[in-house]
């Protein structure tokens, strides 16, 4: 079989691909040598780095491949030559779309087995990769062939490319933050599949952000190999109905016209209700954020209507024909908004009771820093396992509830929390929070599988709602001091839990705003500091009453007071290395399992393997442990 | 043959052709002459399967060129505009065309590429506007189309090459029964060339007529009239396309045939009249006149 009719038995498919590959043989040849010599640029001293690099040059590849092989979409004389050719559009579209890819794909091997090899080769990470940069890629390519086929212009195609790639990322960045600021304690979504949705539409941008090896990221490639299959069916579609005529001439694709009226109205919808509900959220009285946000979303919907009718009709004279794109965004935003209202089931969302290992709770009012973890490590890991370099090996000792009472007792105030925001306003709506909502929180629950399930709320309502919503408010806040008021919380705030280890005291005056953060647990005893087995005998159990004491009044140091530039303080230094057994609380392993710590033998770690100890400052707010470390400081000392 | 029946292609809200209806004999060379944006150009488009008609059907022996493959391997379009490649030189242009075109003739290419004084080693972004042309032409002619629709095929072209593509047309439409639609504002080259020619205004068909039949259809008529005649009353009798009057002196043009036209001016009694036949330009003027074009703002 001769190569004319082989390929006219493939309806001039095969004819058409090995037309435009010899066509766009220099610019592959000047992609091949560009990819292979990233590999081997001296410059790169991580392998990361090329990576990124080949990555750049794929996408730059992907962009300039539609306007070598498609340029009939661009210019009448093209158009008038390739279509008026015995070949039908479809396979046309196809054999460019093929050569495109033959481009494309042609150096990714070697490079990548190239970077393998200066590396040190390991084949799952190969196949990783190759994976995600022969699929990913093509994604790319075909989304902007698409776009090739939606534009008449180069100039067009280019602004199409860049609008389509950036436009949806951002759409749903601030269509996420919407719902986070509409829907209470939605904030538990999945990260991943956030951050999976925001590029889901958009190849370029996930394509150019892509994490080997992050959770999900076999789906994530399986996603864009069906993304470009549909967008290819797509371009087959567009290209065979696409009119000649309309090359050389910009702006008369309808479809794209329209579907980028509606994306960037969406786009600016989202972000004016976003922004908007930032704005109400400290600025506008209750119950007014609810219109002007509402009224800020309708509004930017209809500029940008107005906006697009100049750029694609030069004019607003045939405003009225074409409604489309207002209808559309309206009743996209419409139905967004009103499945918001209802909360998507995301704000009653809460794991099961048997599932929790470990909840935990915090406000920020100032005083969140309490409930830190403190770094430490389990006797039962092996030193060799760890690395005090990386943040994330430690293991963590941090306040919590760990028994059934205790997380049925969270549980519980969840249910509240959600009663009251219902009862504050509800379906939900955008500026819902403006300013009654003082500050927020979050509830915790560590799950048996490593999970955690997030629980983000604002909070402490105080002007503007019904008295039933104040009645749960008050009946929210009295269940939450009462769980942390509660032995079992109090025994796994970390400064009485590792009492055991409590090294030395020691009274200084404070440093102010510019001294230290009040946050840092970090700190060095100075030649002033006494050591505790200087004290009365009984001191750590004199200490621990005053402690629960104070905590279950809900005394702590204030941020406020630890601050301030004058006066005194004590800091407890803790012993780190030294054994002890947690009284509650859990144990973070590796970031990513939790256990419940009561019980447990651990020991404090010397935190990154700095010189400085964990500390606890104590100021006069904590009434009775004040006044207990004066009593002592001022006690004649005892040999140690 | 080609057809056309009621073919209407809009761009927009403007319609470039308006209900259109044609037909073109096998083995007839077909003049389309009409003013600026006619719709010429986009009726050999829509013939060539490049433009798809909103309404009505374009047929080429009964079949629509439209994602056709089978007509569209018959026909050649040669754009007023020919794009190729410019690093491609006539050579390159002849394999790649070879594969698409059954019915190349690679033979035949090499005579015609010897035959035109265009280089066919030469890169395409380096020849001159007639040299592209020559190489359109050539390419064209090489395919051994049955349809070959031309759009302004001479603009360009020294006499002497002018000469030869009239040579090379003229042996294929005697030897193959090939088909020429020739568009173009050239009503000179039209006159000598053409077998018949429609002439298109704002999208429709004006006048279709073979050529020898068009000069004897319309009558230029100078007649003094002692007793005064106006159009209308000259009107109830002939079909008049233009008129001008200069005190008893009329000159007007008739349709008809030169007896007719006498026969009728006679019956008002002229003391001169004289019938002479048009020239293909003044036949186009005066239609283009009878279907409302301005040409006293065109000419002055």
């Amino acid at each position: 079989m001769t190569w004319k009719t082989y390929s006219g038995k493939l309806g001039g498919l095969g004819t058409v691909f090995a037309w435009r590959f010899r066509r766009s043989l220099p610019f592959t040849a000047l992609y091949c040598a560009a990819m292979l010599g990233v590999c081997l640029w001296p410059p790169y001293h991580l392998m990361d780095d090329r990576l990124v690099a080949m990555r750049g040059l794929m996408l730059v590849a992907a962009f300039l491949l539609p306007a070598v092989h498609l340029g009939c979409c661009f210019s009448r004389p093209r158009a008038d030559v390739v279509h008026a050719l015995p070949v039908g559009r479809g396979s046309f579209f196809l054999g460019s779309l093929a050569s495109s890819l033959a481009s494309l794909w042609l150096p990714v091997a070697p490079s990548l087995f190239l970077r393998e090899l200066i590396c040190g080769f390991r084949s799952t990470e190969f196949i990783a990769h190759l994976a995600a940069m022969l699929v990913m890629g093509a994604a790319v390519l075909v989304f902007f062939t698409l776009a090739a086929v939606a534009s008449g212009t180069y100039i067009e195609y280019g602004l199409n490319a860049l609008l389509l790639s950036a436009l949806y990322p951002l759409m749903m960045a601030y269509l996420f933050f919407l719902l986070h600021d509409v829907i209470p304690g939605s904030n538990h979504i999945n990260g991943s599949f956030e951050h999976f949705m925001r590029t889901a539409g958009s190849p370029p941008p996930a394509f150019a952000m892509y994490m080997q090896g992050s959770g999900g990221f076999g789906f994530v490639v399986v996603w864009h190999g069906l993304l470009a299959a549909a967008l290819a069916g797509l371009g087959y579609w567009l290209y065979c109905r696409r009119p000649s005529e309309r090359s050389g001439m910009a702006r008369r694709c309808r479809g794209m016209e329209l579907f980028l009226r509606v994306e960037l109205a969406l786009t600016a919808a989202c972000f004016a209700g976003h922004g908007m509900d930032c704005v109400a959220r400290d600025f506008i009285p209750f119950p007014w954020g609810v219109p002007l946000a509402l009224g800020t979303i309708i509004l930017s919907i209809g500029g940008v209507w107005l906006a697009t009718e100049l750029f694609y009709h030069h004019g607003l004279r045939k405003l009225g024909r074409h409604w489309r794109p207002l209808a559309l965004s309206l009743g996209i935003m419409t139905a967004l908004l009103g499945a918001f209202s209802t909360g998507l089931g995301l704000d009653t969302a809460m794991p099961a009771a048997e599932e929790i290992v470990a909840a935990s709770m915090n406000m920020t009012d100032g005083t969140d820093y309490i409930r830190f973890g403190w770094p430490v490590t389990l006797p039962d890991v092996p030193e060799e396992e760890r690395n005090p370099w990386e943040v994330e090996r430690h293991d963590t000792l941090w306040p919590a509830l760990t028994t059934p009472e205790g997380i049925e007792k969270v549980r519980t105030l969840q249910q509240k929390i959600i009663q009251m925001e219902r009862a504050v306003q509800f379906p939900y709506l955008p500026g819902r929070s403006s300013n009654w909502a003082m500050s927020s929180g979050f509830l915790e629950y560590d799950l048996v599988h490593g999970d955690t399930f997030w629980f983000h709320f604002s909070s402490w309502y105080e002007e503007g709602i019904s008295q039933r919503a104040k009645e749960l408010w008050e009946e929210t806040r009295t269940l939450w001091e009462e769980i942390l008021a509660s032995e079992e919380y109090i025994s796994s705030l970390c400064p009485l839990n590792a009492l055991e280890v409590l090294d030395q005291v020691e009274k200084s005056p404070r440093l102010g705003a510019e001294g230290y953060s009040y946050v840092q647990n970090e700190d060095q005893p100075r030649d002033t500091a006494r050591k505790v087995s200087g004290f009365s005998q009984d001191f750590r159990q004199k200490l621990e009453e005053a402690m629960r004491a104070d905590f279950s009044a809900g005394r702590f140091p204030t941020a406020k007071e630890l601050l301030k530039d004058e006066g005194q303080l004590y800091k407890l230094f803790y012993q780190p290395g030294v054994e002890f057994t947690a009284q509650g609380g859990a144990v973070t392993r590796n970031s990513a399992f939790v256990l419940p710590a009561a019980g447990r033998p651990v020991s404090l770690a010397q935190d990154y393997g700095s010189e400085y100890l964990p500390v606890f400052r104590v100021t006069w707010e904590m009434t009775e442990t004040y006044a207990l470390l004066e009593e002592e400081w001022n006690r004649p000392q005892t040999a140690a | 043959m080609i057809a056309c029946k009621q073919l209407t292609k809009r761009f927009g809200e403007k319609e470039a052709l308006a209900r259109v209806d044609l037909q073109v004999q096998p083995g007839s060379v077909f003049g389309l002459v009409g003013s600026n944006g006619a719709g010429k150009s986009t009726l050999l488009r829509v013939l060539a399967g490049i433009y798809r008609p909103e309404e009505g059907e374009a047929l080429l022996d009964g079949q629509s060129p439209w994602e056709n493959p089978g007509r569209k391997a018959r026909v050649r379009l040669l754009a007023d505009e020919f794009y190729a490649p410019g690093q491609d030189s006539l050579r390159r242009m002849g394999k790649t065309f070879s594969r698409f075109y059954p019915s190349w003739d690679q033979a035949y290419f090499q005579r015609l590429c010897q035959m035109f004084p265009v280089d066919a080693g030469t890169r395409y972004s380096a020849l001159s506007k007639g040299n592209r042309r020559q190489a359109g032409l050539i390419l064209s002619l090489a395919s051994r189309p049955d349809i070959l629709l031309l759009d302004e095929v001479f603009d360009g072209l020294d006499p002497v090459v002018r000469k030869l593509v009239k040579k090379l047309l003229a042996e294929e439409v005697a030897e193959r029964s090939m088909t020429v639609v020739l568009a173009s504002h050239n009503l000179r080259e039209m006159e000598d060339f053409c077998d018949t020619l429609a002439l298109l205004h704002k999208g429709g068909v004006v006048l279709e007529r073979e050529l020898d039949e068009l000069s004897l259809y319309l009558q230029r008529v100078q007649a003094v009239f002692p007793q005064g005649v106006d159009r209308a009353a000259l009107a109830q009798k002939l079909c008049i396309a233009s008129w001008e009057k200069s005190g008893s002196l009329a000159t007007f043009v008739a349709r008809g045939n030169r007896e007719e036209v006498l026969a009728a001016v006679d019956s008002f009694s002229p003391s001169f009249r004289e019938a002479l036949p048009l020239s293909l330009e003044e036949v186009f003027i005066s239609e283009m006149e009878a279907s409302g074009y301005d040409m006293e703002n065109i000419l002055g």
